[in-house]
């Protein structure tokens, strides 16, 4: 009896302890840190993926081969192709670090909505990573572009578009679970950041190019492209794409430039920037009032102002004061006059703070968007100037 | 049969996990949409009222659980078939529990496992909790739930920090009106999880210090109510009410939010643990009451059947339904209406009427025997 049971608590240990059917030998599988999505010739889509090749991102391991291995697969399900792809690659691909998804433009323009079912559904594929579209190029050719220092574009976009959002805000930062909300929700249309390939996408996609001082071809980051509903509706320039990161209170760090007398300009740095938004429906129209409170020093400047004297602080903020609110406001205008689409989500605000009148005019918002009346209403104070006072330009003899 | 005691702080976490358990897997009051909050902040009251009817149910007859109530207010033969009823009902509850479970993680860690194993794995777990005894339960949830708490407290922490909530979200506050809170509460936020509670009849009556026990009854609504509220608050300003709706598991969905300088992510395992210690104590808790109706019938102690049980719960548990889709469906429109109301008020309530009314007629005649208990 008691062998009886000492058997059956091996056999238990033996089966419960074993582990389970999920595992993976991390000699067995290939990271993915980048996927495209591209118009399909014959089917509906062309996946590329991109797996990296870690030994080679070890700068003590590297050996010059090329860093990633870039594949496509075509078909109607990403579903399906996610696993397909293997027809080209060795082991088994891991999705749960995908860092980029890059969508060509030929695809956006026709509304890309049903593929992101999957990547929401999908349990191993995080919601948060970058979501980009590729400018007048397909998405495929942006991968294959290796860069110097994290070698596999969509490793280096994804540190790029950090890097830019924190210091200057070019890039909306947005992440697709934003991108599904604004699609859902009622009162916002999404955005996402589009990437264009500088130089010869060719000559980009080999290990040659990350040897170059100007290598022959390189990603950047170019503008803002804006959706109605789940089609691509354009692109804004990344000026733009900074003020909306104003406007949507996302703004970490950035630098404007302020005409300060005739074609002398001055830099500022703005380290501290808050945004409220007010909104509401009157009679029928909305009132947009965006409050921008915002905190900076002199980064540099033409004219010869005395930074000395409390004045001149406030006089040179009245005057950055006025840059802001004409770019910010010129950005709105731009997007109500030519695209009509609510990028801002200022329907989310009136959405808030005045729900009784928005659900009126929920089905039509966007055409309530077109013709709101904005107002924008800065205050930026200038707290330092750096490590001098007067410009020695007024000494120059 | 051996007497049980369990202590008034055991009674006190099993309760908080019992509420807890598949009700924050699942997500509850999700028809409020953005408001689901506050149907939960008004499901607590209906709590309140629930653990103190039954409470009064209990506490008519000292001692006595709801078994042997009903054979003071039926007849034994009338109560074994009430038991039995109630037998199938808690051991269904169980297996619906554990299929909660076994979809989580078959549908969110481990795609690849047989959802048989992962049952089986946990019903063999709770099989021996209750062969050792309802004791051992609730020293296992007393031992676990200062985690539950540390768990939920990190993940808020982590949330906050990442900058994955935004409090406006639950703008705006009642902005479609009382409608749709009332229909998420009516019925089913009541029955599920408060109305549940009615398993509680088992255990109640053999908490060592009864005297303090309704204090500690409610208490425990509140803080298990306190805490549902807050992961449902906690949910809505990650997820926004869309995708809350969108999500299986919601407050999986949340944690897999949090990412902090890329280094701090995937912290599924905390919320795995959470609702895993939740399903463990609220599968138990229905295996027992499941396994007391056993015993009232036959007249054996519990613990014999706890093995036999925990593998027909494990079976069935894969057998109630073919597909997700199935056993959410059930869950939402006819267990509430077909088994949740008669079972936690309908009989109850024809119980206490029939021992109040024995009970009158038993001080009516003080001196007459044949009332034995």
């Amino acid at each position: 009896m008691k062998k009886c049971g000492v058997m059956s608590a091996i056999l238990l240990a033996a089966i419960l302890l074993a582990g389970c059917w999920d595992q993976r030998e991390l000699g067995e599988i290939t990271v993915v840190t980048g996927m495209a999505v591209d118009k399909g010739e014959n089917d509906k889509y062309i996946l590329t993926v991109e797996g990296i090749n870690a030994t080679e991102l070890n700068n003590r391991t590297a050996s010059g081969f090329a860093p990633s291995i870039v594949y496509s697969a075509e078909g109607n399900s990403l579903a399906e192709l996610t696993y397909r792809v293997n027809e080209g690659m060795s082991r088994h691909l891991i999705y749960s670090h995908m860092r980029t998804l890059i969508i060509g433009e030929e695809l956006a323009k026709e509304g890309i909505i049903d593929f992101i079912d999957f990547l929401e559904r999908n349990r191993e594929i995080r919601d948060d990573f970058n979501i980009l579209i590729a400018r007048e190029a397909k998405g495929s050719d942006v991968l294959k572009v290796t860069y110097q220092f994290q070698k596999s574009t969509s490793l280096k976009l994804h540190t790029q578009l950090d890097t830019m959002m924190k210091d200057w805000g070019g890039d909306p930062g947005v992440r697709m679970n934003d991108v599904i909300t604004a699609w859902t929700a009622p009162g916002r249309q999404p955005v996402m950041a589009a990437v264009r390939i500088k130089g010869d996408p060719e000559a980009g996609a080999s290990s040659e190019n990350m040897m170059k001082v100007t290598p022959d071809a390189l990603v950047v980051l170019d503008s803002l492209a804006i959706f109605k509903g789940d089609k691509l509706e354009g692109f804004l320039t990344l000026e733009d794409s900074r003020n909306y990161l104003w406007i949507q209170n996302k703004i970490v760090k950035t630098s404007i430039t302020a005409e300060c007398s005739e074609n002398k300009y001055m830099g500022l740095r703005v380290y501290d920037t808050r945004t409220k938004i007010k909104g509401k429906l009157e009679n029928g129209k909305a009132r947009i009032k965006i409050m921008i409170r915002a905190e900076a020093y002199i980064d540099g400047t033409h004219c010869n102002d005395q930074f000395d004297k409390a004045k001149t602080y406030e006089e040179n903020g009245e005057i950055a004061q006025k840059q802001i609110n004409d770019m910010v406001t010129k950005t709105i205008e731009k997007v109500q006059k030519e695209y009509g689409t609510d990028i801002f989500g200022f329907g989310e605000v009136v959405l808030r703070q005045d729900y009784q009148n928005f659900k009126k005019v929920r089905n039509n918002w966007d055409e309530k968007f077109a013709d709101a009346d904005i107002q924008v209403d800065t205050t930026l104070i200038i707290r330092r100037t750096g490590i001098r006072t007067k410009s020695f330009l007024k000494e120059v003899k | 049969m051996l007497k049980e005691n369990i202590s008034l702080s055991q009674l006190l976490t099993l309760l908080i996990n019992f509420l807890l358990g598949s009700a924050i897997v699942v997500g509850v009051g999700g028809d409020a949409k953005k408001d689901a909050w506050i149907a939960i902040a008004a499901s607590i009251m209906f709590g309140f009222g629930i653990m103190l009817f039954y409470y009064f149910l209990i506490s008519r007859v000292p001692g006595k659980n709801l078994y042997e109530l009903m054979e003071i207010g039926f007849k034994r033969p009338l109560a074994i078939i009430f038991s039995n009823i109630y037998s199938v009902y808690f051991l269904y509850l169980a297996s619906r529990v554990v299929r909660d479970f076994g979809e989580l993680i078959a549908s969110a860690i481990l795609p690849s496992t047989p959802i048989e194993i992962i049952s089986l794995t946990i019903c063999l777990l709770m099989a021996y909790i209750l062969y050792l005894g309802l004791e051992v339960l609730g020293r296992t949830s007393e031992i676990f739930t200062p985690y539950l708490f540390g768990f939920l407290f990190l993940l808020t922490i982590l949330l906050f920090a990442s900058g994955n909530a935004n409090l406006h979200e639950i703008k705006p506050v009642l902005g479609d009106g009382l409608k749709p809170v009332l229909n998420a509460l009516f019925p089913t936020l009541i029955v599920f999880p408060f109305g549940e509670l009615i398993a509680f009849t088992l255990i109640l009556p053999v908490v060592t210090n009864f005297k303090y026990c309704l204090r500690v009854s409610l208490l425990g609504v509140a803080i298990a109510g306190a805490l549902l509220l807050f992961a449902m608050f906690l949910m809505i300003v990650t997820l926004g009410a869309d995708a809350l709706l969108r999500s299986n598991f919601p407050m999986l969905s949340s944690a897999r939010e949090v990412s902090i300088g890329n280094f701090i992510e995937r912290i599924d395992a905390l919320v795995v643990f959470i609702m895993m210690l939740g399903i463990l104590v609220k599968g138990s808790v229905f295996m027992f009451a499941g396994l007391k109706g056993l015993e009232y019938t036959f007249r054996l102690p519990y613990r014999y059947f706890s093995l036999p049980v925990a593998m027909i719960v494990s079976a069935y548990s894969v057998l109630i339904s073919v597909n997700f889709g199935d056993h959410w469906q059930e869950g939402l429109e006819m267990v509430p209406y077909f088994l949740h109301l008669p079972m936690q008020f309908g009989l109850p309530s024809l119980l206490l009427i029939a021992v109040l009314w024995k009970k009158r007629k038993k001080k009516a005649k003080p001196g007459t025997k044949g009332m034995k208990f």
